[in-house]
């Protein structure tokens, strides 16, 4: 009955997690660094969905931004160059009950480790691979990456990068077993929140390539990204990243792009790939792909009797 | 022959860059690279610099690649080819790089690779260790290690000549201690390039893709593997000998003389000895001189040249030593110094052999720990198991 004292109390959880307990060292990144921006994108949304800490795994390689890990006080792995994904995949494949965050950079993910990147999409583990694209090596000063834009003077490239630079999104949409793809940028907190939710939700791996401005050694690759608005694209629909109203009039260019359809996603990511209409949002997600754990988990959580029952089936075989 | 003030690193790509332009009328040069901390700076000149000849063609490329693994698979393509080549890695991508590096061995090409000396990870620490080369001591690879610039620079020129000689045609890999010299701006002497052609006959691989196509890699069965192993051997033991008649075309070319494959220092009479590698070796000097002035009968040995090993060099110039002490910047986890287990056996028989690891993960290694560590070789009736000198003072 309204108003008895039972109706006042609270049900309180026996814990609840705020922003400080996602919270690890204090970041060394340089001032404007654009992994600052996720550091706090990701620790927002572990706050909001409660994740306890001790059940979420941030993996990395090397690189400035695979640093992550020191940054968040939850279990963290920092790697060896390259070898971020194979390492979550170990985890994630025996601990399924681990949320898997990967932390990777464009020389980490494109260049040493792009090899596993191919296979990891292929098994298509439950987990978050965040590509801090900053288009150079970071830590080690200033040499061309794989998505360096021709042009950009670097010191292994004094006179100008020459080749054409991978695109993630491109590669990604043409391995197998894609099941998730975005595009961010860091300079949007509100629609980079968003898409890591969106990735953090889908099951599979997700992979969301993050423009991430290097205010050190790359600050002209994304300036113009950042002033001029216009040569984004919004991607928005139902089934799409969706932000507030008043995010969205950031964006003069948005398009209706239904994630399910992968020959739009690919027709999206080379035209961005291009430099005019960089996609941002979800390009792609199909949630039927197979993860790996649909083969290895069956069974894992058999009763005690069932297994009985089991091991008298084998041992009834011996039966005289 | 001009002075330049250049880092280690610098005078290593220097080094290469000019023994690749000696070979420009052959196969020229070329590598392929990628950066590390604390070698980055050594690919990054090679990036910057312009390999096109006078007539406007390329005699030179560097690689840009996408790993170590790749940049030595570059090196062995282009090595295949006929091509002067050169590459530089440190630590962890020395360890990525490993499968190539056994197989470039194996491929029997003279490829130059400079290595930074750094403490492999994890945790991540980029500080001198010899523990990164040490690794590769199997790798079928002869091994320097150099104690100031002008070596490295000097290094690399020498090993080029050594590495491409017939009776040896093996790769070399030319090791410098990071920071301590790989960041350290030296004088440094940079001879001209008349002198590097005329002391480096253009690179002429009796193997090298020409006229008549084979296939390189293919099946052994055992007996020929024991007959590959057996030349690959045979290959390492012609080294000595044509490392001194190298030693002598580099004298008579660039009017220095390259240090023997063990340096000895003061080891007239020594009774006492230091042994050590790389850039120890400077302080240990120090150490030794301030003992002779009090009469001690102390000396000093540097390997210069871990492989081949220098097996009797060291019998010979230990021949009169009571007591040494081994001094290793590395260590091989569950024996010790790798250096000291790979000496013993050239002492003399009664001679006390102690191992100190010392200086590991870039530790500071100053004259007073010599000093300690000399106390305590002389103090010694027995040898005890090798001593970790930070942990146990
Ligand atoms: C096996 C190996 N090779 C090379 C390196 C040196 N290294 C460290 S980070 C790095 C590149 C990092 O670039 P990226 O992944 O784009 O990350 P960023 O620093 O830009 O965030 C390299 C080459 C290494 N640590 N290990």
């Amino acid at each position: 009955m309204f108003g008895l004292k039972s109706d006042w109390s609270l049900e309180l959880p026996e814990r609840y997690f705020t922003l400080e307990d996602y919270e690890g060292g204090v970041a060394r990144w340089c001032p404007g660094c654009g992994d600052l921006a996720v550091l706090t994108a990701v620790q927002k949304i572990l706050r909001d969905e409660q994740q306890p800490p001790e059940k979420t795994v941030c993996v990395s390689g090397i690189g400035c931004s695979s640093r992550f890990p020191h940054y968040m006080h939850t279990y963290g792995f920092h790697g060896l160059h390259g070898r971020a994904l194979p390492v979550a995949c170990g985890v994630k494949s025996r601990r399924p009950d681990l949320d898997v965050w990967v932390a990777t950079g464009d020389g980490d993910c494109c260049s040493i480790g792009a090899g596993h990147w191919i296979h990891a999409t292929r098994y298509n583990m439950d987990m978050v691979v965040m590509l801090f694209d900053n288009a150079v090596y970071g830590l080690t000063k200033k040499q061309t990456s794989p998505t360096s834009p021709r042009g950009l003077k670097t010191n292994t490239h004094p006179m100008g990068s020459w080749l054409p630079p991978l695109d993630p999104l491109c590669a990604m949409l043409g391995f197998t077993n894609v099941s998730f793809v975005a595009q961010t940028v860091d300079w949007n907190p509100v629609h980079l929140h968003a898409t890591l939710r969106e990735a953090h939700k889908h099951r599979g791996m997700s992979f969301v390539r993050i423009l991430q401005r290097c205010p050190t050694y790359t600050a002209a690759v994304f300036e113009e990204l950042q002033r001029d608005p216009s040569r984004l694209l919004l991607l928005k629909g139902d089934d799409n990243v969706a932000v507030d109203p008043a995010v969205m009039k950031i964006f003069p260019n948005q398009a209706e792009h239904d994630p399910s359809d992968i020959g739009a996603a690919r027709a999206l990511a080379e035209t961005g790939s291009q430099g005019e209409k960089v996609p941002v949002g979800i390009l792609f997600r199909d949630a039927s792909r197979p993860c790996y754990e649909d083969f290895t988990m069956q069974g894992l959580g058999i009763s005690a009797e069932d297994k009985l029952a089991g091991l008298k089936r084998e041992l009834d075989k011996f039966a005289v | 022959m001009t002075a330049e003030f250049l880092s280690a690193n610098h005078a290593a790509a220097t080094a290469a860059a000019l023994a690749g332009r000696a070979n420009a009328s052959a196969r020229g040069f070329g590598g392929g690279v990628y950066p590390i901390t604390p070698q980055s700076e050594c690919i990054e000149l090679l990036c910057k610099m312009d390999f096109t000849g006078p007539d406007g063609r390329s005699r030179g490329e560097i690689v840009r690649v996408e790993s170590e693994h790749s940049a030595m698979a570059v090196c062995i393509g282009m090595a295949q080819a006929g091509v002067r080549t050169f590459t530089a890695s440190s630590s962890n991508g020395l360890a990525y790089m490993t499968e190539n590096v056994f197989a470039a061995a194996m491929y029997r090409l003279p490829i130059v690779m400079m290595a930074v000396n750094r403490t492999l990870g994890p945790p991540w620490n980029i500080w001198v260790d010899h523990g990164d080369t040490l690794m590769l001591r199997d790798s079928g690879w002869m091994q320097f290690y150099c104690e100031d610039n002008q070596e490295v620079l000097d290094t690399i020129l020498f090993t080029y000549r050594l590495a491409e000689d017939r009776r040896v045609l093996l790769p070399a890999l030319v090791c410098q201690d990071a920071f301590v010299l790989s960041h350290t701006m030296m004088m440094t002497e940079v001879p001209e390039l008349e002198q590097v052609e005329r002391f480096l006959p253009l690179l002429d691989l009796p193997h090298r893709l020409t006229h008549e196509p084979v296939t390189v890699g293919g099946m052994d069965f055992p007996h020929e593997t024991e007959i590959h192993r057996h030349q690959h051997a045979a290959a390492m033991a012609a080294v000595p000998a044509v490392y001194r008649e190298c030693q002598d075309a580099f004298e008579e070319c660039f009017g220095r003389r390259p240090a023997d494959a063990v340096e000895p220092y003061r080891m007239d009479d020594a009774d006492t000895v230091i042994v050590s590698m790389g850039t120890m070796a400077s302080t240990v000097r120090a150490v030794i001189d301030a003992a002779r002035e009090r009469g001690e009968k102390v000396g000093a040995l540097r390997v210069r040249m871990f492989r081949p090993f220098p097996d009797a060099e060291l019998t010979d110039l230990l021949a009169g030593a009571k007591r040494v002490a081994v001094l290793d910047r590395d260590i091989s986890l569950g024996k010790g110094g790798v250096l000291w287990s790979e000496l013993r056996g050239a002492e003399p028989r009664d001679c006390l052999v102690q191992n100190y690891v010392i200086g590991l993960g870039g530790g500071d290694v100053r004259p007073h720990d010599i000093q300690n560590l000399l106390d305590d070789l002389r103090g010694r009736d027995e040898v005890s198991a090798p001593r970790l000198m930070e942990v146990a003072p």
